[in-house]
């Protein structure tokens, strides 16, 4: 009488094992990706997990020859164990000495990996199994802290519903040894609950992924508080700060924060804002001929502007020679431009420009200029400018430090809506000025010293706000030139947008969306009409989505800008430091806009960089979800109606394609695999044909039992049909031994056959509910089975 | 009189099968209109179980049990329970012979294969105890001496519902040794215009049946029937639904584990009338009602409604 649930415990608990070794390779997962991160060399990895693979097989091996079932650890598995645990110390000594080895918080961590799978391996012993889950957590937690990245984050989600699942079911398996039989069946699990709440936390990760800030840990080459190396494994990156010639090197740059000797770093130049932008674009090419070619009156009127232009120096031709040289410069790590701490994404502009002459932007100088004054603000002094700010649209203050490194310019990189700025110990207001093209700048300076350190504050811009606003300035300057070609290429649904905030990111989007970012391509000198090759070459840099972003902004009556500067990205967010490290490979060009005369906010039409940030509540987030799907439904109604038709069709004849695709796969079943196989195969069949029916049978009654019952089915159903696969279905199910002769066997596929085709040429349809009848009957298109 | 134990005879699963539907048909040929009952007096009778027949006189409960007697071909015995039976009455006695000046044993009713107790709860509970040691058994001891009865010793007890006057109700650890309880209950009107017929010139139903079975056979078949497979799902299928009754809060007393055991040997036999060799979820759903009613005691009217709430909680093993 007891034997029965003693037997069931035990076949339960014979997979309980699984747990702690999926845990493991969890905790084995993570400190994989944690290593990859550390510039481990790859083939060091390989030769660690063969090893550690083959050490944990002898041990299962060892384990399964032990007897009892593996309970009893004999001494050689206990040695193995101890071997496997501190495998990771031995091999630390042996790669060190070549120079290729972990450093000891990673060694720690690989200890702590192998004493999980050991445990995960020895796991028929549940506390063993427990302490494989304890350590594999320990490794999951501690890696989800410090290794921010896509997959680490997916690894951490995966192990917190697991663990989650086996909390739970420790919990439940604990509890129904001391509750009665009737409450095993108070679990609230159904297959239902169980799909939605995966479903859930689907959607959720996929939210956090979307809207959380994404950050990434990037090492510091050429900067770690180290004293020489950009990898792990370098010999000096052990040696503390040293003496000789890392001391030499340290003393020579006083830019390094700790003493390195890398060539690379010691060779790092200090790029002007020109040569950074040249370096990021190429430069344009020469044209003597035009100026030539011009006569009369416009001559004059050409050579003066572009005397101006020379002066100024504000200039930016959209024609460009791609330099080679420009890609092999951004992927050298060793000379960042600057730190900036604070939240990220971060446009900061170092130029602008108003005017569109053919294909080049020229500065516009006319721009006002505003006035600063020294403010205390928090007990500290900043320089607060003096440009009016509209509560509505401007919200919280946000606070960075720019942190010079090798970026050579007398400019300081501002957010458009820059509020105030301060340096330390520099209190005098002729330090500064507040340049024509809205960029604040040093005068007098070739360059603002490196290692200095800048505050700037900022008003984010509010999204709900921006969505309000309706004032967008319309007038065009002199300078704002409207272009006259390529215009017409914008979309007509972006066209009929009102004029909003809504129009801006639809331009903003459609360009992200639609073109692809490709810095290699440049338009060649001939071209007049850098929009229109921009949109027929469909790819180019991002000064083509910029430039092209902002002249159709201005053809729907847009006052725009084209910004230049560097972007703080993310996914250059060190977190040991705290900063976000600006490399010269993050130049980049984007389009501003004006909001009311004197204020522009930063969009970015390019794919690839991320969007500007702009505050919104969830509430007004959810406001403008609507709205913007809103205007999407009502633009796609034709494809939305087509697939509400075609769903509707779906299920207006799900039995019938049910009965079609299953009726496939069953002759496919049938012919392939055994008897038993195909049975069961016929049984979920019936079953969900059943359930879409609407005479699903309930998990307490035999298919016998139901057929009996349910009232529709038996007189739907004929008894010589049924009966033979359910007396099949007995015999699968409850015989002690389900071995069939060939005739049988066929017997057996003939009945299933039976059901299957009956159900399949009557159409056994849906629930019906008729006049009188609470639960509906059972229909069939069949009149002599209706009869 | 220990006969059966002569028979040597193995019987296959489809011959159990095919002889228990023989008797059946004998039965229903004597019982008409109430297959159903009679099929579960047979499952009782292939799994040694005893019957109480809780119904109103005159529904042919003597009948069914003098057929059951002649389908099995063994010795049929009857006792009317009275307030003054005796044990001796059922047991038998032990009498001073005056001629061979020895004592001689005077076999009681119950030494038979089909014995019928008819108003049981009418009697004394001494003498219900004698009874229910024979049933429990198969053996009772007088003067000291115990005597074995037939292996196949099968008891069709009767109560009557209506009539509390006078009457010793039978305490629960006594109905503990009924494998059943039934109702005959009144035939259909359709029923009862044949049996008009069928009497219309017989004072008394003539019982024409001839055994089906040789002397012992029963008893094999009974053995045979205990070997029908359970596979280990369907035990725990039944521990569960146990344990569900047991912990239903109307539930007073609730099922043992002796009942357990009669449970799935009935469940067993029912699957041998099914035409199987191995029980399945719903054999053991057939024969619940009828198993556990007699045995189950607390605050409810209906035990078939704790019975059917926990077959509707526990799901079927697959």
């Amino acid at each position: 009488m007891t034997a029965a649930p003693t037997k069931s415990k035990r076949m339960v608990a014979s997979f309980d094992w699984l747990w702690p070794v999926f845990f493991a390779m969890l905790g084995l997962l993570a400190t994989l990706a944690f290593r990859a991160t550390c510039q481990t060399q790859p083939y060091v990895i390989v030769i660690d997990i063969l090893i550690l693979a083959g050490l944990l097989g002898l041990m299962v091996v060892l384990n399964r020859r032990s007897g009892e079932g593996g309970k009893k650890i004999t001494i050689s598995v206990q040695l193995l164990t101890g071997l496997i645990v501190v495998w990771p110390l031995l091999t630390a000594y042996l790669t060190r000495w070549f120079g290729v080895g972990d450093p000891w918080e990673v060694t720690l961590l690989c200890v702590l990996q192998n004493a999980a799978l050991a445990c995960a391996v020895l796991s028929q012993r549940p506390r063993l199994g427990q302490f494989a889950v304890i350590f594999s957590g320990f490794l999951m937690l501690f890696l989800g802290f410090v290794l921010v990245s896509p997959a680490m984050t997916a690894l951490l989600a995966v192990f917190g519903v697991a663990v989650l699942w086996w909390l739970m079911e420790q919990y439940w398996s604990r509890a129904q040894a001391a509750l009665p039989v009737a409450a095993r069946r108070m679990v609230p699990l159904r297959r239902s609950t169980l799909v939605g709440a995966v479903g859930l936390l689907t959607l959720v990760s996929v939210a956090m992924f979307t809207v959380a800030p994404r950050d990434a840990l990037v090492q510091l080459s050429g900067y770690m508080p180290t004293s020489g190396g950009d990898r792990w494994g370098d010999r000096f990156a052990r040696d503390g700060s040293g003496s000789g010639e890392i001391l030499t090197g340290a003393v020579q740059n006083a830019t390094t924060i700790a003493p390195v000797d890398t060539n690379v770093f010691l060779s790092s130049q200090q790029p002007s804002l020109y040569d950074m932008i040249s370096r990021a674009y190429g430069k344009p090419p020469k044209h003597y001929d035009k100026k030539i070619a011009v006569e009369g009156a416009n001559k004059d009127i050409h050579l003066q502007e572009k005397m101006q232009e020379l002066t100024a120096s504000r200039q930016f031709s959209t024609i460009r020679k791609y330099a080679a040289e420009a890609r092999e410069h951004q992927r050298r790590k060793s000379d960042a431009l600057l730190f900036v701490s604070g939240r990220r994404p971060l446009h900061l502009r170092l130029q602008t420009f108003d005017r569109f002459h053919g294909s080049e932007w020229l500065a516009n100088e006319a721009n006002e200029s505003f006035d600063f004054d020294q403010q205390e603000i928090a007990g500290e002094s900043w320089f607060r400018l003096n440009r009016p700010t509209s509560d509505a649209i401007f919200k919280s203050y946000a606070v960075h430090e720019l942190q010079f490194v090798n970026l050579r310019t007398n400019r300081i990189p501002t957010h458009p809506t820059l509020v105030a700025w301060r340096i330390p110990q520099i209190e005098r207001d002729d330090f500064f000025k507040w340049g024509r093209d809205d960029v604040l700048e040093m005068p007098g300076r070739d360059r603002i010293p490196a290692t200095t350190k800048v505050g700037i504050m900022f008003r984010s811009v509010d999204r709900w706000g921006l969505h309000q606003h309706r004032d967008w300035p319309t007038s065009l300057t002199e300078g704002d030139a409207k272009p006259e070609f390529g215009l017409n290429l914008i979309p007509a649904n972006l066209r009929e947008l009102p004029r909003s905030m809504l129009q801006l990111e639809g331009i903003e989007n459609f360009l992200r969306s639609h073109f692809d970012h490709a810095p290699e391509v440049t338009a060649p000198e001939e071209t007049d009409d850098i929009v229109r090759f921009f949109v027929e070459t469909g790819r180019g840099p991002d000064y083509m989505f910029a430039t092209t972003a902002a002249l159709w902004l201005r053809d729907l009556g847009y006052r725009t800008r084209l910004a230049q500067g560097l972007i703080a990205r993310p996914e250059h967010y060190d977190r040991e430091t705290k900063l976000t490290i600006i490399w010269p490979s993050d130049v980049h060009t984007w389009v501003e806009v004006c909001l009311d005369g004197v204020n522009w906010i930063p969009l970015e039409p390019t794919p690839g960089y991320p969007l500007p940030e702009r505050e919104s509540g969830w509430l007004q987030a959810m406001s403008l979800w609507f709205d913007a799907a809103s205007r999407w439904t009502a633009q796609q109604w034709w494809l939305l109606a087509l697939a509400g038709l075609s769903l509707l069709g779906v299920w207006w004849q799900r039995t019938a394609i049910y009965d079609a695709l299953s009726g496939i796969a069953w002759r496919v079943v049938r012919s392939a695999v055994s008897p038993r196989r195909a049975l069961a195969f016929g049984e979920r069949i019936v079953r969900r044909r059943l359930w879409l029916a609407g005479a699903s049978c309930p998990p307490t009654k035999s298919l016998r039992a139901w057929f009996h019952s349910h009232r529709s089915l038996a007189t739907v159903v004929p008894d010589d049909v049924w009966s033979p696969f359910v007396a099949d279905l007995d015999r699968l199910h409850y015989a002690p031994r389900f071995e069939l002769s060939a005739v049988a066997a066929a017997s057996v596929l003939q009945d299933c056959d039976r059901i299957l085709e009956f159900v399949r040429a009557h159409k056994i349809a849906a629930v019906r509910r008729t006049r009188g009848s609470a639960r509906g009957e059972l229909t069939t298109c069949d009149p002599a089975v209706a009869t | 009189m220990n006969s059966v134990l002569e028979s040597t005879r193995q019987f296959s699963f489809r011959e159990i099968s095919d002889k228990a539907h023989e008797i059946m048909g004998l039965l229903n040929r004597v019982i008409l209109g109430k297959e159903d009952v009679i099929k579960r007096v047979m499952a009782c009778l292939l799994a040694r179980g005893h019957i109480l027949f809780d119904d109103l006189p005159g529904l042919g409960k003597t009948t069914l049990a003098k057929a059951i007697a002649s389908s099995v071909g063994g010795k049929f015995g009857r006792v009317q329970c009275t307030p003054d039976l005796l044990p001796t009455d059922i047991t038998g006695y032990n009498i001073y012979n005056q001629k061979t000046h020895e004592f001689d044993f005077v076999a009681g009713p119950v030494f038979a294969d089909v014995l019928l107790a008819d108003e049981v709860n009418r009697t004394t509970p001494r003498t219900q105890s004698a009874l229910f040691e024979a049933m429990a058994e198969r053996q009772v001891t007088i003067d000291s001496k115990t005597r074995s009865l037939s292996p196949a010793f099968f008891v069709i007890a009767t109560q009557n519902p209506i009539e509390s006057f006078g009457t010793y109700p039978l305490p629960e650890a006594q109905l503990d040794r009924f494998a059943m309880k039934l109702r005959i209950g009144l035939p259909s009107r359709e029923t009862e215009i044949e049996l008009l017929e069928t009497y219309a010139t017989n004072q008394t139903r003539p019982l024409e049946i001839s055994p089906c079975l040789h002397p012992g056979d029963l008893f094999s078949i009974q053995e045979q029937v205990a070997r029908v497979n359970l596979v280990t799902a369907v035990r725990a299928y039944l521990v569960d639904l146990a344990g569900q009754i047991r912990n239903h809060p109307d539930v007073r007393l609730g099922i043992s584990p002796r009942a357990l055991l009669v449970w799935q040997r009935i469940a067993q036999a029912w699957a041998v009338l099914e035409g199987r060799d191995f029980v399945t979820p719903d054999d053991v759903r057939n024969v619940a009602g009828p198993t556990l009613s007699v045995r189950l005691a607390g605050e409810f009217d209906d035990p078939q409604k704790i019975i059917d709430a926990a077959f509707d909680t526990v799901p079927i093993p697959s």
